[in-house]
């Protein structure tokens, strides 16, 4: 569970989180809509104590992080994972060592077993052709699909997605958010998502994975009975939170600034 | 206004001085990325050779025919060996080499840190549970200054063999005379300052580029401007630390 309470974060005396406060439970998803500016990757990187807010508390399974020491926090890092806006994958590294970067970092795998995680994440996200590559060779869909690989690889049971489909054409965005139903629906994954990306968010929102046979899993559009049990969303305007509620919250809102970013 | 420039001057040495002191505490601290730090010393040590043996090599031909012109006047020729290795082990061999270094070294750390601050994969790796200062950092550091006291021997080496060629050909020096005067010259002191300067360089040039690169902002551009800084910061530094380091020696020697 994460929990963000009264956050205010400011850069140089320039504040770019006022007062956040947020909640996604086990097997939630968590949408926040904003503009670019708005505070979003900030956010995340809160979430996950990269950076430490001013105020307030992030609160991960009962533990405060926002005070906690770089050494302390590694412990909670291993629980979460996060793709960051383009990916951010080691330009060093081959995807394989990218994808495995984590095992080969504890110490105390063997190649083998490594080889069969790695080959296992890169083919849940359809990309195990790649293994041999360097980021370089891949566009930008698979570079974020090979992220997400990579932060699956130490098993959290928390992702945090920056703006996953930004920049995508309509078809590789589509593919990343079936990757994204898919894990929070059949791992129970919690998440946070941010991104500007309307359609991606009702898509997230609106679809369900389930298994269709052995080996087959589908990703359908929910029975409209079924909608939104999982997904809420919040808009984060210049770094505050103006709205918080489901799809159907989100579509009725009359706000003239809600109206503007959901027309 | 004024007052800024010298608070974010502090805050820049005090940000400074808390790397390089985490940087050595982790030479202590598990994982220690041996894999990383013998990488790095082949690409610096390796790496560096060509620039470092035309560097050396050169020098040590200018100054053979600059002194011999002087040295002529006195009727002292013979000593041109003596001059040559004198100003090369003692100071040229050492400061051009960690400039030379502080150009392909310091500024590929900088630009190469930089460039994965502006792409986050420093925050990616801190996300996956890695101390970038540990992985990134310390094997940077452990390289440069491992490295560059051989470079410098290296320099020095090709350089009297350049001030000997001259020596040889040009001023029609015997060979003989030319290597025994320099090697009698030179004093333990002189090997020990000369080889002993270069680690406190590497440590300046390897913690200067990891410094201005882990705390590039603004992009690509910002990976530029961290580059351009590290090399400037470091050859000063560099220069001004030979004069600290040539005052010490000469205090605690004689
Ligand atoms: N490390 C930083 N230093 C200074 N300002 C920052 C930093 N990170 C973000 N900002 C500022 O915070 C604001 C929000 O940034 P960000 O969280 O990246 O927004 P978004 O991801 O929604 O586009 C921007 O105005 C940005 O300039
Ligand atoms: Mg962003």
């Amino acid at each position: 569970m994460l929990e963000m309470l009264n956050v205010y974060k400011s850069y140089a005396g320039a504040p770019v989180l006022q007062d956040v406060s947020l909640r996604v439970g086990p097997a939630e998803s968590l949408i926040v809509l904003g503009g670019s500016g708005s505070g979003k990757s900030t956010l995340l990187r809160l979430c996950i104590g990269l950076d430490r807010c001013d105020s307030g508390q992030v609160v991960v399974n009962d533990t405060d992080i926002s005070r906690l020491k770089e050494e302390e926090l590694i412990a909670i890092r291993d629980q979460m994972g996060i793709v960051f806006q383009e990916g951010a994958l080691f330009d060093s590294l081959t995807i394989r060592q990218n994808v495995g970067y984590r095992l080969y970092d504890e110490g105390g795998w063997e190649e083998h077993e490594i080889e069969e995680i790695v080959i296992r994440l890169l083919g849940f996200v359809g990309l195990a052709h790649t293994i041999d590559m360097k980021p370089a060779e891949l566009s930008g869909g698979m570079r974020r699909r090979v992220a997400i690989a990579r932060a699956l690889a130490g098993q959290p049971r928390f992702m945090l997605y920056d703006e996953p489909t930004a920049g995508l054409d309509p078809v590789t965005a589509r593919s990343i958010c079936d990757l994204l139903v898919k894990l929070r629906d059949m791992e129970g994954m919690s998440s946070v998502v941010v991104t500007h990306d309307l359609n991606a968010a009702y898509f997230l929102a609106e679809h369900t994975a389930r298994v269709a046979s052995p080996g087959d899993i589908r990703v359908e559009r929910e029975p409209a009975d079924q909608c939104f049990i999982h997904t809420s969303f919040s808009v984060l305007r210049d770094g505050r939170i103006m709205f918080t509620g489901n799809m159907d919250e989100l579509v009725a809102s009359d706000d003239p600034y809600i109206r503007e970013f959901v027309s | 206004m004024f007052l800024n420039l010298i608070i974010s001057f502090l805050v820049e040495i005090q940000d400074f001085s808390l790397l390089a002191f985490k940087a050595i505490l982790n030479l202590f601290r598990r994982p220690r990325y041996i894999r990383e730090t013998f990488e790095q010393m082949d690409l610096i040590g390796v790496g560096s050779l060509t620039i470092i043996i035309l560097t050396g090599f050169f020098t040590g031909g200018v100054l053979a025919l600059q002194t011999s012109s002087t040295l002529r006047s006195f009727g002292a020729v013979g000593l041109t060996g003596q001059l040559v290795s004198m100003s090369l082990v003692r100071e040229l061999g050492p400061v051009l080499s960690a400039l030379m270094i502080a150009g392909r070294i310091g500024s590929g750390i900088a630009s190469e840190l930089g460039s994965m601050v502006v792409t986050d994969q420093i925050n990616a790796m801190r996300a996956l549970g890695t101390d970038p200062v540990k992985k990134l950092v310390t094997p940077r550091m452990m390289a440069t200054v491992s490295m560059l006291p051989l470079l410098t021997a290296v320099c020095d080496f090709f350089g009297l063999i350049g001030g000997w060629l001259v020596s040889l050909y040009e001023l029609k020096l015997r060979t003989s005379l030319f290597w025994s005067v320099a090697f009698d010259s030179l004093t333990y002191e002189d090997l020990i300052g000369g080889l002993g300067k270069p680690l406190v360089f590497g440590f300046i040039v390897a913690m200067v580029g990891c410094h201005h690169g882990l705390r590039t902002w603004g992009g690509t551009q910002g990976v530029g401007r961290a580059t351009t800084k590290s090399v400037v910061t470091a050859s000063i530094l560099v220069i001004m630390s030979d004069f600290i380091l040539n005052k010490l020696i000469i205090e605690f020697m004689h």
